[in-house]
């Protein structure tokens, strides 16, 4: 699976937040996209997940451009924010089965992926007595209902602890090696650590960048 | 997701949500009831009156001018609307003026009464009025025109009469009996003027009972406040599920139907309870109106129907509230003073008619006000098809409205 994006542009009033966008991944593959707060790598993340109109660009995905093709969209891309996305007042139960079919749902808790990310152990808990952790997994979870080929995700471990991390991480390397594609925008440097390719977002414009292990380099270019 | 499963799961919600909406609805429904059928039976409303205040500035030495001054107070018809007060002085009739404590001053100035006497026009009655033009100065001068009236052919009468003795041989005392058997007459014609009419107060309100009108505002401002009641189907959703719905290709449109659906069901559900209580009140004559005192079931069948049309438009209105004033520090308190403020603008505290003809024109226009409208229909079974047109108009209006806010809702992500 190959995924392209190309020229996408985003103006909010005079401030063009996005300029000519690029980028461009294969199944398997990690970008990670960096900047500074403000930046708008949410904007960007916002507008690949259809959720924000661009002004111009395509996200193709297999020669399919999916911010056209809204059907292929939702079968193909998982969008998880940077809160959570669930409804306070049910329980994760509840929550998951507006997102899963019966038995789909039976079939990810006993061996799937929201086995990986832990959901079967606090499937009942509501989501208000939930920790952060707990809230962030099931977010994930929610999110990948459509076994998606592109997972879309906005500093995915953000106030999380060590150990909600971990399964999280353990669900995204399990991810990749289905043959997903992961686009994260993110300030951990774990996460950047992971990517196996990394963009840096400044000013509207997309260049590509290394990290070499050295956050003092870091620090300045962003 | 589909349109279906997040119906599903708005619905699981304001479910686990419901019985406090209830539990709440209920202790509102109860307290503003209990209130309301308090007030009503503890006034009569046909006994209130709204009467003017008159003050009038002018020396009593006149037998006949302090007469016409008591009767306008006392006997005449006109004491149904004036209460009249009397000043020695022109500061102290200006005083009363400029406190608000009278509305218009009548001074009448030395002389009057013989001017009077000999058909001379020259000094006449000034009016100060207080306020601007209208109402109050006309109805004043219509009194004060009763008063002349009185006054003019009372004397004009006995001036006659003595004009018309001058030549005759009667003796004075003759003459004085006969001015005071004219006198007399006079005066009864005048005691008998107030019982050629008989006035009964019906007691409307805006074309209603006075009792329906106050049934009319309670259910009104209860369906309003009601919403306040399904606060927390608002207060923890977050900006993020509805990105994440929209997505998957949840549209704003079908997030607002499907939520404005669980809402309204919710409200929908309290209130046709409260309004099945408030039957059996009317069934078991513990309260009532007048427009339901024969047919009940069938009257308040067609009402609840309007009810219905009404808590659709309500419900909406409040729902779009609640969703644009998101992101806005006391969201909840600025949404109930606006709500509070239409309230009385289109007149559930108190009868438009009585409000200026201002705020009379913009409350019969506020989507409060075309509920009222539209409800008193109910009451009254006169059907109006502009106020079902713009009731209809609303409530597409302001779903509308929200669908457009929740876009940009999630296009910038205020939560």
């Amino acid at each position: 699976m190959q995924i392209s994006v190309n020229d996408i542009k985003k103006r909010y009033g005079r401030k063009e937040v996005l300029k000519n966008v690029s980028f461009s991944a294969s199944g398997g593959e990690c970008i990670g996209i960096l900047g500074k707060n403000g930046c708008g790598k949410s904007t960007l993340i916002s507008v690949l997940a259809g959720i924000l109109r661009g002004d111009a660009g395509q996200f193709l995905i297999d020669e399919n451009d999916v911010l056209k093709e809204e059907r292929i969209r939702h079968e193909k891309v998982a969008y998880v924010p940077q809160g959570t996305p669930i409804i306070e007042e049910l329980s994760a139960k509840d929550n998951l089965s507006m997102w899963y079919g019966q038995d789909d749902l039976k079939k990810q808790l006993e061996s799937g992926f929201l086995k990986v990310l832990g959901i079967d152990s606090f499937l009942n808990v509501m989501v208000n007595k939930m920790s952060l952790g707990m809230k962030k997994r099931l977010s994930i979870g929610c999110a990948i209902n459509n076994n998606p080929k592109v997972l879309l995700l906005d500093e995915p471990t953000a106030a999380l602890d060590l150990k909600c991390k971990e399964a999280v991480y353990a669900y995204l390397k399990a991810f990749r090696e289905n043959g997903g594609i992961l686009i994260l925008a993110t300030h951990d440097i774990y996460e950047i650590s992971m990517c196996s390719k990394c963009y840096l977002l400044k000013e509207g414009i997309l260049e590509e960048y290394t990290y070499n292990n050295d956050m003092t380099d870091l620090m300045n270019r962003l | 997701m589909s349109t279906g499963t997040y119906f599903y799961g708005q619905l699981k919600r304001i479910v686990k949500l419901f019985p406090g909406i209830f539990t709440l609805s209920l202790v509102f429904a109860l307290v503003i009831g209990v209130a309301g059928v308090l007030n009503a039976r503890h006034t009569d409303y046909n006994k209130v009156t709204s009467k003017y205040n008159i003050g009038f500035l002018c020396g009593y030495d006149d037998a006949l001018l302090s007469m016409g001054l008591q009767f306008i107070g006392s006997i005449d018809d006109t004491q149904l609307i004036v209460n009249t007060f009397q000043y020695d002085t022109e500061e102290a009739g200006f005083d009363a003026l400029h406190n608000n404590e009278i509305k218009v001053l009548v001074v009448i100035p030395d002389g009057f009464m013989d001017a009077l006497m000999y058909s001379d026009d020259s000094p006449v009655v000034k009016l100060y009025a207080a306020s601007q033009k209208g109402i109050t100065t006309v109805i004043m001068e219509e009194v004060i025109n009763i008063f002349s009236d009185d006054m003019v052919y009372t004397e004009a009468g006995l001036y006659s009469l003595q004009d018309d003795m001058k030549d005759t041989s009667l003796s004075e005392e003759e003459k004085t009996k006969l001015n005071d058997k004219l006198f007399i007459a006079y005066m009864n014609a005048l005691l008998s003027r107030g019982l050629l009419t008989e006035i009964e107060h019906i007691g409307l309100g805006d074309g209603m009972s006075f009792m329906a009108f106050f049934f009319c505002g309670i259910v009104l401002f209860y369906t309003v406040m009601l919403s306040f009641c399904s606060i927390s189907f608002f207060l923890d959703s977050h900006t993020e599920f509805f990105m994440i719905a929209r997505s998957k290709g949840v549209r704003p449109s079908s997030q607002i139907f499907t939520e404005y659906t669980c809402f309204f069901l919710a409200n929908l559900i309290c209130s046709l309870f409260t309004l099945f209580c408030v039957y059996v009140l009317f069934a078991a004559n513990m309260v009532g109106i007048e427009e339901f005192s024969v047919d009940l079931f069938p009257r308040f069948m067609r009402f609840s129907g309007y009810f219905i049309l009404v808590l659709i438009e309500l419900s909406s209105f409040t729902f779009l509230l609640f969703e644009v004033m998101k992101g806005i520090i006391n969201k909840f308190l600025l949404s109930f003073l606006v709500l509070i403020g239409f309230s009385f603008l289109s007149g559930y505290f108190y009868p438009r008619s009585f409000l200026p003809e201002t705020a009379r024109t913009i409350g019969e226009y506020l989507p409060t006000g075309v509920a009222y409208n539209v409800l008193s229909s109910g009451v009254t079974g006169v059907f109006n098809a502009k106020n079902m047109l713009m009731l209809i108009t609303y409530t597409v209006l302001f779903l509308l409205i929200a669908v457009y806010a929740r876009r940009v809702r999630i296009e910038r992500g205020i939560d």
